[in-house]
């Protein structure tokens, strides 16, 4: 795997057990005269919007580096084979 | 090329650091905020990813008048890799405004100012990218890409006025006015600002690095072109005319 995405996932997989330990954190939104339960379960609403938005950002990167680095692999291998035809092409021309 | 990769690998490590770094400040250090709660802890990779793509633009319209100016394939790059990292900024402040919006508003999307001309800032430079990848590579086509970048850019101060110029549900708020920010979340916009632009300029160095090889790989075709037009050397030529 190529050190870019080494790095990218291994931020995402911090990234993910962050957002599993904020998790247990209590929430601390001003209370809004509503129950108990009603808060928590808002609260627990507002935190999967948050994992959802994150997960979005991190998975968005994903596909780009990942096609960024294909990009880049596939112009690198182009280059290798024109630099044997060119070699090639030179030995023959009893360059 | 070796310079570049070795600017480029360092700022890989850096950026990534960062943007750990900031995402654990949004997580621990930034205060919830009263009436939205955890929900708005996506406006500190949200704004910074606007920001991103904005600048992303801003080096379209620079590169393109370059190129328009100069001819220089250089600047040509330059705006094609910053179209290309300012759309992938663009798309992420597009997908994460809506997840903040379907929770404080009720609604994935409306069709407010600041939404709509963010929406057809996206679609300008999804249309130059496509513009790019469907036309042949040629001047003409360089020509019409530096043309359509510099017609996009002009939205870039409409998205970022469209808050003051029209009425609209969006937050108001503009960078220059932050006084109202608690300290602990302007420190934290502060990093995840830091961190997203490293991101940005490691992505940019990355694109650009593409070209790069692109064009090495065209003069290497040029090369070969050339070689073969020409008829093979006899021995008398390999040694030199008589």
């Amino acid at each position: 795997m190529n050190r870019w995405l080494k790095l990218f996932v291994f931020s995402a997989v911090l990234s993910l057990g962050l957002l599993g330990t904020a998790r247990e954190a209590p929430a601390q939104t001003e209370p809004q005269g509503r129950p108990a339960e009603a808060e928590r379960r808002i609260a627990q609403s507002r935190f999967r919007y948050l994992m959802l938005g994150y997960g979005t950002i991190w998975v968005a990167l994903g596909v780009y580096l990942f096609s960024l680095n294909r990009r880049i692999g596939s112009a690198r291998g182009e280059i290798e084979s024109l630099q044997a035809r060119l070699e090639g092409l030179s030995r023959r021309q009893g360059r | 090329m070796r310079g570049l990769a070795s600017v480029s690998k360092a700022l890989d490590v850096l950026a990534l650091v960062l943007v750990l770094a900031a995402f654990w400040l949004v997580l621990y250090h930034a205060p919830t905020e009263r009436t939205m709660g955890d929900v708005q802890r996506i406006f500190y990779f949200h704004v910074p990813s606007a920001m991103m793509a904005f600048l992303g633009f801003a080096i379209v319209l620079v590169a393109s008048i370059g190129y328009l100016a100069t001819g220089g394939r250089g600047w040509d790059s330059t705006a094609q890799a910053g179209a290309e990292v300012g759309l992938l900024f663009c798309t992420i402040t597009l997908l994460t405004g809506p997840v903040w919006a379907r929770s404080a508003w009720g609604v994935w999307w409306t069709w407010d100012a600041r939404l709509s001309t963010t929406l057809i800032l996206w679609l300008i430079y999804v249309a130059y990218l496509a513009l790019r990848g469907y036309m042949a590579e040629d001047l003409r086509m360089r020509r019409f890409s530096a043309v359509l970048g510099i017609i996009g850019a002009l939205d870039v101060p409409i998205v970022y006025f469209s808050v003051r110029w029209w009425r609209t549900q969006h937050p108001t708020t503009f960078i220059m006015e932050r006084e109202g920010l608690h300290p602990a979340m302007a420190e934290t916009l502060r990093v995840s600002m830091i961190a997203v632009l490293l991101l940005f300029v490691a992505l940019l160095l990355k694109r650009l690095m593409l070209e790069r090889i692109r064009l090495t790989a065209e003069e290497l075709r040029g090369e070969i072109e050339t070689l073969e037009m020409e008829p093979p050397m006899g021995p008398a030529d390999a040694g030199g005319a008589r």
